[in-house]
């Protein structure tokens, strides 16, 4: 089942259609408060897309630097070229530790290489821990939204799942539910020998690394078990703390309108001789998957200058009536659209350049100045190759002012319904998804004339 | 693996990126820290994320408010860290008196703070703009006294104030050696994960309470 099937099943979804939009309007009300709020929201877009951008071009000198500096504050450092790898590293490095039991905090990137299942085969017993994360886990799903992964599912759902799981109560009150969740948990993070999670930002001048959050789930991760492993993506690193200090200014302003989260962590190594808490040991994952090809893509480099807010999302009218799940993969949204065909990390993952309405409202609200619309079309684009030739005359005519217009010309008259164009094979199904839901519009005149009619 | 991973990942980063000179600014290297707390402002800043703010004008207003919130709240543990302000302050003989026993920093930190009702520790600042505060982990004061009791209490000295956190990178220079696990903290823990309902009190503290202490 590819994008159009899956869309088409969460459009027909009266209740899903609620929840997106729900999620959509309170996240950009909540997002367009907090900017309001702000002396100069442009000059703060600006400044985050300058770091980020810089630390792109820096790439190489800066993970090398990080790199030192972890290792001179006890740490070990790890490169990973693949999600296999990655994997191989963290059931090496469970093994090398005894690991049985692991607690995870909220991390993408975990999600990207299946970091679950590799742990499962490594009999490593493995417990998300972000309250959404947790609930998609016993749910077996994976999370629809990149800051309220379990926003597809209703209090009633959820319950219902902590009965059959957890053999609690059924108990439909929200705030009940959350209690229910901290108490199993609880059990869990002072049980684990391993805390995993993902990185916001690196900062390479230190080797100091920032996490934020609001449940206090990494917190805790990086407390209570012996071991810590982070992931990161290549691409997360910065120079110095005042890099990382700018993006903070944003990212939880942009991800979910709060002027700073309940928790920001800046963690460097493992705990110190004297400390009688947190991590004895601390890996640092620095994960590939397919990155450094796209670093010399200087049109598809920027991609990377993205902070991960989601904000794109929340103002996407595709994710608002298709929903996450629909992208078949881990990114969603604008960003899923673009990471997810030049990752190659879904069969179908073409597909999704082509679900933009190109109304550009991401690119308005995106902290770090991402031009997804104008990505998105390169992808389009460069999908030519893999899509049906007979649709890649369309572009091809309309580029081609005369014969378009020719073209048109010959098609009003042989016909002007559309009727026969859509029986054409390799247009059927192009066309057909328009169709099931409207009815073609007809040409039986230039639109210019129809124009000239509806202004009188 | 690794290591060859390595050599090939930086090899075409190089390789794609073309040749880059790595500038770094340097920061600060001290904090610029307000020259009187604006405690109005901070405390309005607190109680908007959830917490509470109690401005203490001497040590014994400290040791009431902490001890009476010990009583109003049935705390029997309580962990104390071992920072020389909470020791200046006798913190732990008032709570004794009043029937709280106390936990202090040891190599059961984590078990014994998961049994705590209470958690006290110091912020080595605060954030006007965002009612936040800071907090890192050492040999006197552990990660999880902040962490795992359902109830926070954290002492802010009037001097440690700074603007927001763009004055972090200063802070953190000045203590000259940059601390294992640093945090920002603002407000109780929470999380809308469920149908986008906010509700307090998740992995971290249900409660947080902030005492300004504005004679320091």
């Amino acid at each position: 089942m590819g994008f159009r099937e899956r869309s088409a099943a969460a459009v027909c979804d009266s209740n899903a259609q609620a929840v997106f939009r729900k999620a959509a309007e309170q996240f950009k009300s909540e997002r367009e408060k907090v900017f309001a709020a702000l002396d100069d929201p442009e000059a703060n877009r600006r400044k985050v897309a300058e770091i980020r951008r810089r630390s792109l071009a820096n790439l190489p000198a800066l993970l090398e630097l990080l790199e030192s500096k972890v290792i001179a504050r006890g740490g070990q450092v790890h490169f990973a070229q693949t999600a296999g790898e990655a994997n191989a590293l963290v059931q090496d490095i469970a093994r090398a530790h005894g690991v049985r039991k692991a607690v995870k905090g909220k991390s993408m990137v975990s999600e990207e290489i299946r970091l679950n299942k590799a742990l499962m085969e490594a009999d490593v017993d493995v417990v998300e821990t972000d309250l959404g994360e947790y609930i998609c886990q016993l749910a077996g799903e994976l999370p629809s939204h990149m800051v309220a992964p379990a926003v597809h599912m209703s209090k009633e759902q959820v319950a219902q799942l902590f009965t059959e799981h957890l053999g609690e109560p059924l108990d439909f009150d929200i705030p009940g539910l959350t209690a229910i969740a901290r108490k199993h948990l609880r059990k869990r993070f002072l049980e684990a020998d391993m805390g995993i999670t993902g990185v916001n930002v690196a900062i390479a001048e230190s080797g100091t690394f920032m996490l934020v959050e609001n449940e206090g789930n990494i917190r805790f991760s990086v407390t209570a078990p012996k071991v810590h492993v982070a992931i990161m993506t290549l691409e997360k690193v910065v120079a110095t703390l005042e890099d990382a200090m700018s993006i903070l200014w944003l990212l939880p302003r942009s991800a979910a309108g709060q002027d700073l989260s309940s928790y920001v962590s800046l963690l460097s190594g493992p705990r110190r001789q004297d400390e009688t808490d947190g991590p004895e040991a601390f890996h640092l994952i620095i994960l590939d998957n397919g990155r450094s090809l796209i670093m010399a893509d200087p049109l598809l480099r920027d991609v990377f200058a993205c902070i991960r807010c989601g904000a794109c999302l929340n103002v996407c009218p595709v994710w608002q009536k298709a929903g996450g799940h629909a992208y078949g993969g881990v990114y969603s949204g604008p960003l899923g659209s673009l990471l997810t065909p030049i990752l190659g990390l879904h069969p179908d993952g073409w597909e999704l350049p082509f679900a933009c309405t190109q109304c550009g409202a991401c690119a308005e609200v995106c902290p770090a100045k991402l031009e997804q619309p104008k990505l998105l079309l390169e992808l389009r684009r460069r999908a030519k190759g893999r899509s049906n030739p007979a649709m890649g005359l369309v572009p091809w005519a309309a580029s081609k002012p005369q014969i378009w217009k020719q073209s048109l010309q010959l098609l009003r008259r042989l016909d002007p319904r559309l009727s026969r164009l859509a029986r054409v094979p390799g247009l059927r199904s192009r066309l057909g998804i328009w169709t099931r839901a409207r009815t073609m519009p007809g040409r039986e005149k230039p639109f210019s004339d129809q124009w000239r009619k509806l202004r009188g | 693996m690794g290591n060859t991973s390595r050599e090939i990942l930086l090899k075409r980063l190089r390789e794609g990126l073309g040749s880059s000179e790595l500038r770094r600014e340097k920061g600060p290297a001290k904090a610029k820290f307000l020259d009187k707390a604006p405690w109005d402002n901070f405390k309005q800043a607190v109680e908007k994320h959830h917490a509470e703010f109690f401005l203490a004008a001497d040590p014994d207003a400290v040791r009431d408010a902490i001890v009476q919130r010990a009583l109003h709240g049935s705390i029997k543990w309580a962990a104390l860290t071992a920072e020389p302000l909470i020791g200046e302050l006798k913190l732990a003989s008032a709570l004794s008196e009043a029937g709280v026993k106390i936990v202090l920093p040891g190599p059961q930190a984590v078990t014994e703070a998961a049994e705590s009702q209470m958690g006290v520790t110091c912020a080595l600042a605060g954030f006007l703009d965002t009612g936040s505060l800071v907090v890192t982990a050492g040999p006197d004061r552990p990660r999880s006294f902040s962490l795992l009791p359902p109830l926070h209490v954290a002492l802010l000295p009037g001097s440690r104030m700074l603007k927001n956190h763009l004055g972090l990178p200063g802070l953190i220079r000045s203590l000259g050696k940059t601390p294992s696990a640093l945090h920002i903290i603002t407000g109780s823990s929470s999380t809308a994960d469920i149908e986008l309902v906010k509700v307090h009190g998740v992995h971290g503290p249900v409660e947080l309470f902030v005492l300004g202490l504005d004679w320091l």
